[in-house]
């Protein structure tokens, strides 16, 4: 038992080693293997086409530290994420990388790419665009030019053109991924508590920066590894069970994280992009591989507040979300200057009103901000849910 | 009263905007007693196409400026706050959905001029071009349950690749043909394409016009200023395709001609010549244009006020939805920066030759305010002119602070060589 559960830690520590110093994991890895690396900056960009041209593909983290250099690029009004990437990658930090790939996710990473072009060019630097009416007719066809458009390009930056097998491998690689996150996700909302927040959200972000095939094998000794794990949150039952959804691009601060167990919550699902959102949707395994990603993109498991719909599914998506959990209450984490999620924010309400679902939402920043008046906030909130 | 002294010195002719600007809005209002069909459009879109069915539309950004120049925006933007949008967000949003909240709480506020008082939509229409036009629509659909057309814009990310550019405009096109059905099917009526004809015939003969006017504007010393121009916008705008918005640029243009040839000038002294970068504030047009002419300074052009459709030889009427296409989904907002410096600030700096540029950048809209750090040192450093990076907001006053944009300017400006000659 005792071997097991020392198990569960030390899977838990590398995913932690990978996510608290990206830089340096993604230096050593390359060192050691020999081979590319290219980031991709979020939320969509199909990494399966960087996979199988035999690359590494890496979703970029926020960057660390406070914003200094960027500032002289970029405003201090978009948001936090964007400014530290810029920062990071001004500061050479992300000089490991052999290439970039930039999606045309909001307005403010549309600039991203030419501030990167401007002053701190990659060898490979590249713009894919996603069509943002996913539902239309004319957006598939599109997408699959665009997304052919890419693999060509890949292709010949590689020296090696990306066949529709390799496609499939790394598709099927992926697949394996997501399969196995969900079946973690399942565990860990039959046992809230098993894992803390911030190690469920370590594992999505380690994830995101090593291969798949490490990852997944990681995976499946963690899922063996946690059957016996003693939960770090004990007696969860008593906890306020918590569903948490938002932070765009960018995972939750560590601190609003801790805050959610501190002080008495439980976090037994979420919708976040370092969460769930990452790992939802499948890619279908048909004859045409791009089609599959195409399919896969237009039709995502969960809707993104950045992408159009006819109709806007947010709302009843978290309400469905937060009942399959049996969840008391979500968190809503807008990321601040992240103006797509914010228009989404009165559409949430007007479906989690009526549904009953307490609520809390957050703003939060890449710089300090006020920590003691969301963790007041945050009881305040704990309280009410517990009070009813 | 004494009459306070101008020192800028307006083109006469740009007061007509008012006319035009009442009748637009008051046809708008007439709409539902007419039996006309009501679209909102957000983002500078085909307006065309609407306006050969008679529906009664206007653009949400345009209304928002006048608004804000009627000084009538805070409840609208407090209302939208109450309900949940960020202050973030962009103001010209936020007074949008903040009206249509108020409006359907029937508390619309007494103060707003009666030709604003737009009615209700029976649908709206969204061109994608800034990102956010589509997340405001979809706010907009949920407040009114109305149909939404949505038309996306790809980027134009590759500046050299024809095979890249002729597929994003058929993208535009295929779904400018999806929008036409969708009319014909809120209408109930075939599209009326010999009127769209009629309509862009009227756009290129303003073109033409316009063509003529903009040589004039790039006149050393200015005779007609980018504030004037900015007054002129919405009739190449929201008001365009018809036979005032023709003779509206025709007295423009033949004043300013006339201006010219008789010596008249926007300032009396001309020291400076400033190009002003994307858009500005709505607010505050008459201040600038004033602080500006005081400092001996002309604000003499910038890409925002020259509007779409400015090269007539792109405006085929047999070709209508090529010639919206290969407009509307091409704006400024889907381009690289390269293209961006080398088509609206090299390019412009040049013809206006100018002294300096002012970047300005709205707090509540990135669009506005990318590139401008970046773009203004490759501009300096490789035609040798200066800039400044001034943050204001183009429709919310609170984000704006006069001291401190007025300081900064007032500093930027006397580092500026003079080219004056007595």
């Amino acid at each position: 038992m005792e071997r097991e559960k020392e198990r569960a830690d030390d899977l838990l520590a590398v995913f932690r080693g990978t996510v608290g110093d990206p830089y340096g994991t993604l230096r050593k890895w390359k060192e050691s293997n020999g081979k590319k690396i290219i980031g991709c900056m979020p939320m969509q960009i199909p990494e399966e086409i960087i996979h199988a041209a035999g690359v590494l593909p890496v979703v970029i983290p926020e960057g660390d530290g406070p914003v200094t250099v960027a500032s002289k690029h970029i405003q201090y009004f978009f948001c936090g994420y964007a400014r530290s990437v810029v920062d990071s990658v001004l500061k050479g930090k992300w000089d490991c990388l052999d290439g970039l790939v930039t999606q045309d996710t909001c307005h403010t990473m549309r600039p991203l790419f030419d501030i990167i072009e401007a002053n701190h060019p990659f060898r490979y630097l590249r713009r894919v665009f996603m069509p943002v009416a996913v539902a239309k007719k004319q957006a598939k066809p599109f997408l699959l030019g665009e997304l052919e458009r890419f693999r060509s390009s890949l292709g010949k930056f590689v020296g090696k053109e990306i066949d529709d097998e390799s496609l499939q491998r790394s598709i099927s690689i992926y697949n394996e991924n997501r399969d196995l996150m969900t079946r973690l996700y399942d565990l860990r909302r039959q046992r809230p508590g098993l894992l803390t927040v911030r190690e469920m959200v370590d594992v999505t972000l380690a994830g995101m920066l090593m291969p798949k095939e490490e990852h997944n094998d990681l995976l499946k000794k963690l899922l063996t590894a946690l059957a016996d794990r003693t939960p770090p949150i004990p007696d969860a039952n008593n906890k306020v069970r918590l569903v948490l959804t938002g932070s765009l691009c960018e995972a939750p601060p560590a601190e609003l994280l801790a805050m959610t167990e501190d002080l008495g919550g439980v976090v037994v699902d979420d919708d976040l992009y370092t969460g769930s959102r990452y790992f939802l949707t499948r890619v279908p395994l048909i004859p045409n591989p791009i089609e599959g990603l195409a399919e896969a993109y237009l039709h995502m498991t969960a809707p993104c507040p950045t992408r159009i719909y006819p109709e806007m599914k947010l709302g009843p998506y978290l309400v469905d979300r937060v009942k399959r959990a049996e969840a008391q209450g979500l968190i809503i984490i807008l990321v601040k200057y992240c103006e797509a999620h914010d228009y989404t924010y009165p559409h949430m309400r007007r479906h989690l009103d009526p549904a009953g679902i307490p609520y809390l939402m957050i703003k939060t920043e890449h710089e300090t901000s006020s920590l003691e008046q969301m963790k007041t906030r945050l009881q305040a909130f704990m309280e009410i849910i517990r009070g009813r | 009263m004494e009459k306070k002294e101008k020192h800028h010195n307006k083109v006469e002719s740009t007061r007509l905007i008012q006319g035009i600007v009442k009748d637009f809005y008051e046809s708008v209002n007439r709409a539902p007693h007419e039996g006309r069909k009501v679209c909102w459009c957000v983002g500078a879109g085909p307006y065309e196409l609407f306006k050969a069915m008679d529906i009664g539309h206007f653009q949400t950004e345009n209304w928002g400026v006048a608004v804000t120049s009627r000084k009538s925006e805070r409840e609208m933007i407090e209302e939208s706050a109450r309900a949940g949008y960020s202050s973030d967000c962009c103001s010209y949003a936020s007074i949008n959905i903040g009206y249509a909240l108020l409006m359907q709480k029937g508390r619309i506020p007494d103060h707003l001029s009666p030709e604003l008082r737009v009615p209700k939509p029976d649908f709206l229409f969204c061109i994608n071009t800034c990102p956010s036009m589509a997340q405001w629509t979809e706010a907009l659909r949920e407040v009114f349950n109305v149909p939404a057309f949505i038309m996306d814009v790809p980027l134009f990310y590759d500046d050299h690749d024809e095979a890249h550019y002729q597929r994003n405009i058929l993208y535009a096109i295929e779904q400018l043909q999806e929008a036409v059905a969708f009319l014909e099917e809120i209408t109930g009526r075939p599209y009326p394409w010999e009127r769209l004809k009629e309509i862009q015939t009227y756009i290129k003969k303003a073109a033409i016009v316009r063509k003529e006017l903009f040589e004039l504007w790039c006149h050393k010393p200015s005779a007609i200023s980018y504030w004037d121009m900015a007054i002129a916008l919405g009739a190449a705008n929201v008001f365009r395709g018809t036979p005032e918005a023709v003779a509206f640029f025709t007295a423009i243009r033949d004043e300013v001609a006339d201006r010219i040839k008789r010596g008249i000038t926007t300032v009396r002294k001309e020291k400076h010549r400033l190009l002003w970068y994307m858009n500005h504030p709505w607010f505050k047009v008459g201040h600038l244009a004033e602080f500006f002419a005081r400092l001996d300074a002309v604000v003499v052009g910038g890409q925002y006020v020259i509007g779409p459709y400015s090269d007539p030889e792109r405006i085929d009427p047999d070709r209508p939805l090529w010639t919206i296409a290969e407009e509307h989904p091409t704006r400024p907002y889907v381009r690289t920066m390269k293209y961006k410096i080398e088509m609206f600030m090299k390019a412009l700096a040049n013809s206006f030759q100018v002294d300096g540029i002012v970047f300005h950048a709205p707090r509540t809209c990135r669009p506005n305010s990318w590139d401008h750090f970046d773009a203004g040192e490759i501009v300096k450093r490789e035609l040798g002119i200066p800039y400044i990076i001034i943050e204001a907001d183009h429709t919310d006053p609170q984000f704006y602070s006069e001291a401190e944009v007025d300081n900064r300017l007032q500093a930027f400006i006397e580092t500026l060589p003079s080219h004056h000659k007595e």
